[in-house]
């Protein structure tokens, strides 16, 4: 997706691979470092691919400003209206883990739930704790409320899980 | 001074609604500390809420024992009995259940002068609670004027005013908005990690419940898993997790 964020930041106006570096940084969360590597060899694919065009800085010091050409700005935009499947299938393994303990004979099922809802669990709580802490941050609070709801989800769903597989008594 | 506050036995409670017989509870042991932070979590009709009333003598089993401090509490009688729900239990309710004609400050006021405190302790131990729960601006606001998150607050320093062995909270974040009940829990944790306070919570809400230590899964009248958490201390690794993003 890193091309495309930087299409993003360049359809607003021209910049710098420095100011570019600094603009990803403060959208998402301040946490990721990229590196200049990176960035420069996406920049690089993307001139090549004439989306983007370099030009020398007028002072001859050699910072390149970089710009949105016309063919970058329709790729960008097919890419923002694109619906996004999720890529992930609904499978879950921890799904295919309790059927295979069933067909192994080992039982235990309820155990094995408990085991993957403690850490779920876990997960929440340290989820809601960083939530308190990041709530100023627009993207990151977003990501983490995403996640809170997913953990919500899971775990209702090994409720399920328990209600539906507690009385299979034979091994398939 | 006691380590064991509750402590059930095989305790069963069965209603008997139009003739047929409803298991809410069966055979359940459960223990509970002081100073731990526990949660009930399930579906309705697990049997939770029942367990709760259980526990808080608010209501009797149909069989097996609910020890309090070590007393049992079918062998109590009335007056003890009301008096133990009095002094030693607090509840706070998801419909916060405070007296509409009366303001903050009056509301949890009255639950000390219940329990026979002395007025100048009890006005004092008011302001003091309420300052709390982060209430003392509001102290002279009636509680019809105040936000449910407010009314809970409230409610929560009402509950504490007799110095409880045991608070229980009925699905305290029931009616109130998401970033209002963030504010409810941490509150609830706050007077557990802090204070020391024993706070048995049930809720349907797993991200309520994640503020608990011990979180008991229930299911049609029984407990089906306990976790034990730990404080969220690992948030550096959450946070790494959260934005690993993948940059092609």
């Amino acid at each position: 997706m890193l091309p495309y964020t930087l299409l993003g930041l360049l359809a607003s106006r021209s910049r710098h691979g420095y100011d570019l570096k600094n603009a990803i940084e403060q959208a998402f969360g301040g946490q990721r470092e990229i590196n200049f590597g990176q960035i420069y060899t996406t920049l690089s694919r993307l001139e090549r691919d004439s989306l983007v065009t370099a030009s020398e800085a007028e002072d001859g010091r050699g910072k390149k400003t970089y710009s949105i050409t016309p063919q970058g700005q329709n790729k960008l935009e097919t890419w923002l209206d694109l619906i996004v499947e999720k890529n992930e299938t609904y499978k879950d393994e921890f799904l295919v883990k309790l059927i295979v303990r069933h067909m192994a004979g080992y039982g235990d099922t309820l155990a094995a739930i408990t085991r993957q809802r403690q850490a779920y669990l876990q997960q929440l709580r340290d989820l809601t704790a960083l939530s308190t802490q990041k709530g100023d941050d627009p993207y990151v609070s977003l990501l983490i409320e995403g996640a809170i709801l997913h953990l919500q989800a899971d775990l209702h769903w090994l409720e399920m899980c328990d209600e539906r597989l507690e009385h299979l008594e034979r091994p398939i | 001074m006691y380590t064991t506050i509750v402590e059930t036995k095989n305790v069963c409670k069965t209603f008997g609604l139009n003739g047929v017989a409803v298991e809410a509870v069966r055979g359940i042991d459960l223990t509970v500390n002081a100073g731990e932070f526990v949660a009930l979590v399930g579906p309705s009709g697990s049997g939770k809420s029942s367990l709760l009333y259980l526990v808080g003598a608010m209501d009797s089993p149909t069989s097996g024992e609910v020890l309090f401090e070590g007393h049992d509490l079918a062998k109590l009688r009335d007056g003890p009995r009301t008096d133990l729900r009095a002094k030693k239990i607090g509840f706070i309710f998801q419909t916060f259940n405070l007296l509409p004609t009366l303001n903050a400050f009056e509301n949890v006021e009255i639950a000390m002068r219940l329990g026979g405190m002395g007025r100048s302790e009890r006005q004092s131990r008011a302001a003091e609670l309420l300052e709390r729960v982060g209430l003392s601006e509001r102290a002279k606001h009636q509680s019809r004027h105040l936000s449910g998150g407010e009314r809970q607050r409230v409610a929560i320093a009402r509950a504490l005013g007799n110095r409880p062995s045991l608070l229980l909270a009925d699905e305290p974040t029931g009616n109130l908005d998401s970033k209002t009940s963030t504010g409810i829990l941490e509150l609830l944790r706050a007077i557990c990690s802090e204070d020391g306070q024993t706070v048995i919570m049930v809720t349907h809400d797993f991200r309520a419940a994640s503020y608990a230590d011990r979180v008991m899964v229930m299911r049609d009248g029984r407990i089906r898993g306990e976790t034990k958490l730990q404080a969220g201390q690992d948030t550096t690794q959450a946070m790494e997790k959260l934005l690993k993003l993948e940059f092609q």
